[in-house]
């Protein structure tokens, strides 16, 4: 507690591999929520991290490189919470595919005007909503990666392209 | 009896301690809505469509399985909550067919009325999966049709076969996106023990499980030349009519010159 992300990552992980540019850290495992380079001088603890909109959590923490598509990452966490869902509440049972289906959508180029406002109005309503806290936290990933990487989605729907090189878009100049 | 004052829109509320915040609600003329509920047969706080917003809670609290508190401050119809709702409602009828034209249960129906009442208007996600198909309707018995493509999983059906009725042959089957009320092992309910008593059917809120119509059949012998028609009601049948004229349930409704036969040895 107190210490660090840059710390955590840079002298005691030794870098990130390869010398690439760090991105973000996910902590809290899926549940939990990004945090991006600029705050890598942040101490850990459990208010810095929710003041973030993220958690503590599990413990956990994932350091993705300029490699990896934050959408790709969000759409990862949300098909291991969709999977999870015991499927006993309504908003987390339906929520979770629904919020799914529009990140596969995004991530396939299909993206389209209007999905982040319904994300983001899906996202909290099932956080307020959900039975337990499955459900209710089953959104952090989507809200986070949202709040910090927001021209990343912007440029999946509006531009369709990847700009981390991840996702796999139509050709330019085709019309979805 | 030890009571519990709290506020629920504004209007202080002195009830018994170990009501839930709906049955407080209830006591003051305000309506919260619901759909999985069942007095004193159902509450498991599944459907979340009663939520409600109790101030210095974390998340909304559905009012249905909430007991009250010394204090409480409850908003039963804030912006918050009637997104919420909206919200929830839309989720489960983006996983439900629209053909409520052809449903036995049209304009007999909870989900339709509640649909009607929040003025749910469009289903805004694109080609949403849905979880049940055509190939899932279960039409093996003589009696009771069941179509999880309009299943809510209230488990209203698998609460009253199994609390009321004492036959327990309906459970929820898988999990997520997947979960389905069913006979066990996906049996057709044909093949379990099923005593057709329809029940279920009667406290389904929607059109997930529906007595087989058999008024084609009806027809058909009708207009059969060849056939002389008679009718036999269900001895049953007198039961249900007592209750109809006030009668406590379970009642006889016989005529006063009917006696019993003796009982056959
Ligand atoms: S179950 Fe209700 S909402 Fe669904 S199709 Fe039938 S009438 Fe319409
Ligand atoms: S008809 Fe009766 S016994 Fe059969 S599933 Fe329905 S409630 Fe249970
Ligand atoms: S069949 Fe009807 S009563 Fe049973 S869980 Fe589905 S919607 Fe509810
Ligand atoms: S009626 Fe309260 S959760 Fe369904």
């Amino acid at each position: 507690m107190g210490i660090t992300l840059r710390e955590i990552v840079y002298d005691i992980g030794g870098g990130v591999e390869g010398d690439k540019e760090f991105k973000a850290a996910q902590t809290g495992g899926p549940s939990g929520g990004c945090i991006p380079a600029a705050y890598l001088d942040t101490p850990i603890d459990y208010e810095n991290l929710a003041a973030l909109g993220s958690i503590v959590g599990s413990g956990g923490m994932i350091i993705v490189d300029e490699g990896t598509c934050m959408v790709d990452l969000a759409k990862f966490y949300l098909g291991f919470t969709q999977d999870e869902s015991c499927g006993k509440c309504s908003p987390c049972r339906i929520g979770t595919k629904r919020m799914l289906e529009i990140l596969e959508r995004i991530t396939k180029g299909l993206g389209k005007e209007g999905d982040l406002d319904l994300l983001v109005e899906l996202a909290n309503s099932i956080k307020a909503s959900a039975l337990c806290g499955l459900g209710q936290t089953a959104p952090n990933p989507i809200l986070s990666t949202l709040r910090y990487f927001r021209d990343e989605f912007e440029a999946h729907i509006k531009d369709k392209t990847c700009p981390a090189g991840i996702c796999k878009m139509p050709r330019k100049g085709l019309k979805s | 009896m030890a009571t519990v004052s709290l506020t629920i829109d504004n209007v202080k509320v002195e009830v018994e301690q170990g009501s839930t915040i709906l049955e407080a609600a209830k006591q003051i003329g305000v309506n919260i809505p619901t759909l999985c509920y069942m007095k004193d047969i159902n509450a498991i706080g599944a459907c979340r469509i009663c939520v409600v917003e109790v101030q210095g809670a974390r998340a909304l609290q559905a009012a249905c399985v909430s007991p009250v508190a010394e204090g409480m401050v409850v908003k039963t119809n804030s912006a918050a909550v009637r997104a919420s709702r909206k919200m929830t409602l839309e989720l489960i009828q983006s996983n439900h067919p629209q053909e409520c034209n052809t449903c036995q249960r049209n304009t007999n129906c909870e989900l339709q009325a509640l649909s009607e009442a929040m003025a749910l208007g469009d289903i805004r996600f694109v080609r949403p999966a849905q979880s049940h198909s055509k190939d899932d309707i279960d039409n093996s018995s003589p009696s009771i049709v069941r179509d999880p493509r309009k299943c809510i999983l209230c488990r209203r059906c698998v609460a009253v076969c199994e609390k009321v009725q004492g036959v327990k042959c309906i459970s929820t089957m898988n999990r997520g996106f997947e979960t389905v009320v069913a006979p066990p092992f996906n049996q057709s309910l044909n093949d379990v023990n099923c005593a057709m008593c329809g029940q279920c059917s009667l406290v389904c809120p929607t059109g997930a499980i529906v007595e087989v119509d058999d008024t084609g059949k009806v027809w058909r012998a009708l207009d059969d030349a060849n056939k002389h028609v008679v009718v036999q009601t269900a001895p049953a049948v007198r039961v249900a009519i007592a209750e109809e004229f006030g009668m406590e349930p379970g009642t006889l409704a016989q005529a006063s010159w009917w006696q019993p036969s003796p009982p056959r040895l």
